[in-house]
């Protein structure tokens, strides 16, 4: 999807005139401090960042991203779509700009010099030039959307939530104090001051950056703009410039300001740090819901147009500082979402035994509306697995926050950037394939044995066991590898200054000032890989119904001449129906990959490596360099996503979906997504209904659910392929009716009632 | 003690408050045409066959009971449910309608969906006709009730007053149906007049019964101005009443009617708009709520 304000070309200039001056910046500072050169770079690209307000703003800080810049993570969809890190350089972005036919013979050159000189400065390239033999091997692209492989690397800082209560309580003045009170120590070292005084430049540069539109905004009124509209903004700026936020709207200004001139996207738990300010100004009168209601449009509207991604917004939970002001703002955020409409923010709700009824209902209109949002997480449970996999005490555990899809970080305090991804079902294909990988018909992975030394199944487990492994101790390497690069480049100075510890120890994030630097690792295919072990343990170990050779061949050919034994196939036992063949397969095959993981933290020196099973479209994306499998799927399909089966193979009822579910030892993990589609019917008939699913889900163990309400587009979808929707049941009255044991016309004509 | 079912179908919202498991019982009094339930009305175990699985192989039709022709035809009324050409079919095409159940192993499936029920939920007994195998309904809900679950009971009503008066104490909530307010015109669509089935439901709201009127409708059957005042004047004499449930006709039992190989019932699928009219009509006759 493209078409986002802050990525546009046209706000790039011919003589890219900023990237030359932040070219320069970058050089003349190279040699001294880190931070001081990441600062004077910040000075040229923040100023020209920071874009002029527009109509129907109501604060100032749009954002706007160039080709060159410092950030916990960039990505152009026009280049790659891939994410970069720290000093990244969007070469393509550069190379469209040098080849418009406005520029001269001259002009191309001197851009051309630029493009060589940042094609090895840039700090993915930097971490690529690390690479030793078995990494480059085997992971010799970073395109995990395009080529073949198991494994992929990925290049970010991503879903660190900053300290915006802080923010908000000491305002820009209150940090710079903070920071030179820790510069009075004698005992730092030089990196040490160069950092702390750098942060403070940081600040006084943000204060300029808010001089800047405190002048632009004074210009509009004289030229005749509503005061009504740009006084209010101006008076915000002028504040926010002298002393913390004073009310509601500059906590919201303050916080989309420092938030977009980070790149960062998740906003933490909003309730809390907007809670106390929303209520003193309801409680006195200052503000109506419907201003509230609008500042917060403002606030989703500037965020729709600088991001394509995340911009997770976290409400209810235990541990807030007043909960009843922070479910009071929780109303007007969600009434504010209701009338978005939007793909952001994306809402969550930290669900607890005892909390506010009114919360739950807005919510629940809000799934009902069909957003998908707010994503749900079983509070009492989520703490426990956070306390138990990131080693921290129960306290801190509640101060989780989650990001993306719903992977775990404990707020300010630690990251967790998912920056490796494993194909589950292609380390399987390798595996079968002697260390080769058939797509690019290189080696790749271990070879472990031909398919014929595999004569007991639990061999061709191992086997595929140590394949994981393999992969995964490289995946953890390179998610060290990742950050010990940034460390080298880069302070992060716009997350250090709200990450906890950095002012303190006076060092940057990754550089020993984060508390926890943690790492989390996307697995896919999970189920596609255990739902195969059980087909072939039934099919050629048990009932010996083929070879193993035999079934591999036919894999190779996807199936071709044998649609016979594909059905076989899959109607053997599968994950999603409460069966405990299946399940237990899925247990064995998890709860492998959960552990080989976990393992890996402490010989990278991170506080936690966990995986993280999420539902972002990658599944889709590996699936298509994935030949069949031999849970019956065909070759360069999707594969199984998150925690859940395989779509169409849950047929069984909800109840029995979500006992497969909970047999998962989510507690193992950094999040697991579990996707659930409900008809709109069970929402606006059977309320109560839903309510209980949930609360039922949630004392199963289920760490979240991502509810999603069918559109018209996926029903239609449903009623032309109602095998992916077996599951789907639409409820009748009396009618007696397995989804599975009518015909695809009936069952299309019963998708078709949900319609209304 | 052994009953007959078809099938136990968790998370069913739509038979009783809250999350439901639904039990269908096989065997009913009564032949509705329009009934969206066939494979219950005959009360032993029959053979279902789905067409679209079918390719007509033959491999089923060797039947002992020559239900089943050489192509793939079949006569659910020969079938004596032995389960043969379940065997042989090659599509996984025929399964059979129609288990023994003892009430314990009723109670065994149930358990795991328990916890879905929470404060409202619990378990539906339908089909078929439950009152058609009294006893067993009567030992299922004592048991459901022994173990905490609440118990709602769907009935046609007809069946002798003795058996629901033996039921009446373990079951929190009946769906009771009343199809057809004329006793003619019931005898012709249903095979019985409802005159016993009058006598039963105000006996049970005279026993203090908690009640939801269901009231199928089907156009050109009963959807008249006489029976939407026949459902009213229930209501108001009947104050045990709580609710009515309107179910519009739908065209699904067709599909399961072809499965037994049986032609399609011929009623057409009421209009939303005709659905949502006749809601209203009704529940400005009505002394209660009226629910689709």
């Amino acid at each position: 999807m493209r078409g986002y304000l802050a990525w546009d070309d046209q706000h790039l200039d011919d003589g890219l005139s900023v990237e030359f001056r932040y070219t320069e910046a970058y050089k003349e500072n190279t040699g001294r401090g880190l931070a001081s050169r990441e600062l004077a770079c910040l000075r040229v690209a923040l100023p020209a960042a920071a874009a002029p307000v527009q109509d129907g703003d109501l604060l100032v800080g749009r954002r706007v991203f160039r080709p060159l810049g410092v950030a916990p993570s960039y990505w152009d969809d026009d280049t790659d779509g891939l994410d970069n890190v720290s000093f990244y350089a969007d070469i393509g972005r550069i190379e469209r700009v040098m080849n418009r036919p406005s520029q001269t013979g001259e002009s191309r050159a001197a851009i051309a010099r630029m493009i060589d000189f940042w094609k090895t400065e840039n700090v993915n390239a930097k971490a690529r030039a690390k690479f030793d033999e078995t990494m480059r091997r085997e992971m010799p692209s970073d395109l995990w959307n395009i080529d073949s492989g198991v494994i992929f690397g990925l290049y970010r800082l991503v879903f660190s939530q900053l300290d915006y209560d802080k923010l908000v309580r000491l305002g820009l003045p209150g940090l710079k104090n903070e920071v030179l009170s820790r510069l009075e120590d004698q005992s730092l070292d030089a990196d040490q001051r160069d950092f702390l005084s750098s942060l403070g430049g940081l600040i006084d540069l943000l204060s300029d950056i808010l001089g800047q539109y405190e002048e632009r905004l004074g210009a509009m009124i004289a030229e005749g703009k509503d005061p009504a509209w740009i006084g209010p903004m101006l008076d915000s700026v002028k504040r926010l410039r002298a002393g913390p936020p004073a009310c509601f709207r500059d906590a919201l200004q303050l916080v989309w300001f420092y938030s977009g001139m980070t790149g960062g996207r998740d906003f933490g738990r909003m309730d809390v740090y907007f809670g106390d300010l929303y209520a003193q100004d309801m409680d006195s009168g200052k503000l109506t819901e419907e201003e509230a209601v609008e500042l917060l449009l403002s606030f989703y509207r500037l965020m729709q147009d600088t991001d394509s991604r995340d911009g997770r917004i976290v409400m209810g939970g235990l541990g807030r500082r007043n909960p009843e002001n922070a479910d009071r703002v929780s109303l007007a955020i969600m009434q504010a979402g209701l009338r978005f409409r939007q793909l952001k923010p994306e809402f969550s709700l930290r669900m607890y035994k005892g909390m506010n009824e009114e919360v739950i209902h807005l919510a629940f209109r809000m799934l009902e509306d069909g957003m998908t949002y707010p994503l749900l997480f079983n509070d009492e449970a989520s703490t426990r697995a956070v306390e138990n996999t990131m080693h921290v005490s129960a306290e801190e555990a509640m101060q989780y926050g989650f990001f993306g899809c719903g992977e775990y970080v404990l707020g300010h305090r630690s990251i967790g950037t998912p920056n490796d991804i494993i194909n589950l079902a292609k380390a399987l294909e390798v595996t079968l394939h002697e260390g080769i990988d058939p797509i690019r018909h290189c080696p790749h992975g271990l070879n472990l044995g031909t398919v014929e030394s595999f004569d007991t199944f639990d061999k061709l487990l191992s086997a595929y066991e140590r394949q994981v492994e393999y992969f995964t101790e490289i995946a953890a390497r390179h998610q060290r590898l990742v950050y010990d690069t940034v460390s080298e480049n880069s302070a992060m100075l716009m997350m250090s200054l709200l990450m906890d510890d950095c002012v303190e120890r006076a060092k940057p994030l990754v550089s020993g000032g984060v508390r926890y630097m943690a790492g989390t690792y996307e697995t896919y295919g999970n189920t596609t890989v255990a739902d195969s072990f059980t087909a072939i343990r039934e099919m050629v170990y048990e009932k010996k119904l083929l070879t193993l050779r035999e079934l591999v061949d036919i894999l190779d050919v996807d199936f071709a001449g044998h649609e016979d034994l594909r059905q076989k196939l899959l109607r053997c036992p599968k994950f999603g129906n409460d069966d405990p063949v299946a399940d237990a397969m899925a247990k064995t095959v998890n709860t492998h990959v959960f552990e080989t993981t976990a393992r890996q933290a402490k010989a990278q020196g991170l506080s936690s490596y966990l995986v993280v099973m999420i539902n972002n479209g990658a599944n889709v994306d590996l699936g298509k360099n994935t030949l069949a499998t031999a849970d019956g799927r065909r070759a360069f399909t999707f594969l199984s996503n998150g925690n859940n089966p395989m779509a169409g193979q849950d047929h069984k009822g909800l109840p029995a979906l979500l006992r497969s579910i909970a047999s998962t030892r989510m507690e193992l993990t950094a999040g697991t997504a579990q996707n659930l589609k409900l008809t709109k019917d069970l929402f606006t008939k059977h309320p109560d209904a839903v309510r209980d699913l949930i609360d039922t889900a949630f004392d199963m163990g289920i760490l979240s659910l991502n509810i999603s309400v069918l559109s018209r587009v996926e029903m239609e979808d449903a009623m032309i392929h109602p095998e992916l929707h077996q599951n789907l049941f639409v409820r009748v009255g009396g009618f007696s009716a397995r989804f599975v044991n009518l015909d695809p016309g009936t069952q299309a004509d019963m998708l078709a009632r949900a319609l209304y | 003690m052994q009953g007959i079912i078809t099938d136990i179908i968790p998370f069913s919202v739509n038979d009783g408050p809250g999350i439901r498991t639904s039990v269908f019982f096989k065997g009913c009094p009564l032949r509705c045409q329009w009934c969206h339930n066939p494979e219950t009305q005959e009360p032993g175990p029959q053979a279902m066959v789905l067409p679209s699985r079918c390719v007509h192989c033959g491999a089923c039709a060797a039947c002992p009971s020559g239900a089943r022709g050489a192509h793939g035809e079949y006569d659910s009324s020969r079938c004596v449910g032995c389960g043969l050409c379940v065997a042989r079919c090659p599509m996984e095409a025929c399964r059979i309608s129609g288990m023994a159940v003892t009430p314990e192993e009723v109670l065994a499936q149930i358990i795991p969906d328990r916890p879905f029920f929470r404060t409202r939920g619990g378990v539906t007994l339908t089909g078929g006709e439950p009152m058609f195998q009294p006893e067993f309904a009567v030992a299922l809900s004592s048991l459901l009730r022994e173990n905490g679950i609440h118990v709602v009971a769907e009935t046609g009503g007809y069946a002798a007053w003795e058996h629901f008066a033996e039921i009446l104490p373990f079951v929190n909530r009946f769906l009771f149906d009343w199809k057809i307010t004329d006793p003619e015109l019931h005898r012709r669509y249903t095979g019985a007049d409802n005159l016993l089935i009058r006598d039963n439901l105000e006996k049970l709201c005279g026993s203090g019964a908690d009640v939801v009127l269901r009231c199928p409708v089907i156009p050109g059957v009963n959807d008249n101005q006489a029976h939407f005042q026949g459902i009213a004047s229930l209501t108001k004499t009947l104050p045990s009443i709580r609710q009515v449930d309107l179910l519009p006709y739908h065209a699904l039992g067709n599909d399961k009617r072809a499965q037994l190989g049986l032609p399609g019932d011929g009623f057409s699928v009421p209009e939303e708009e005709t659905v949502q009219r006749w809601r209203e009509e009704l529940q400005a006759l009505c002394a209660v709520p009226v629910c689709l």
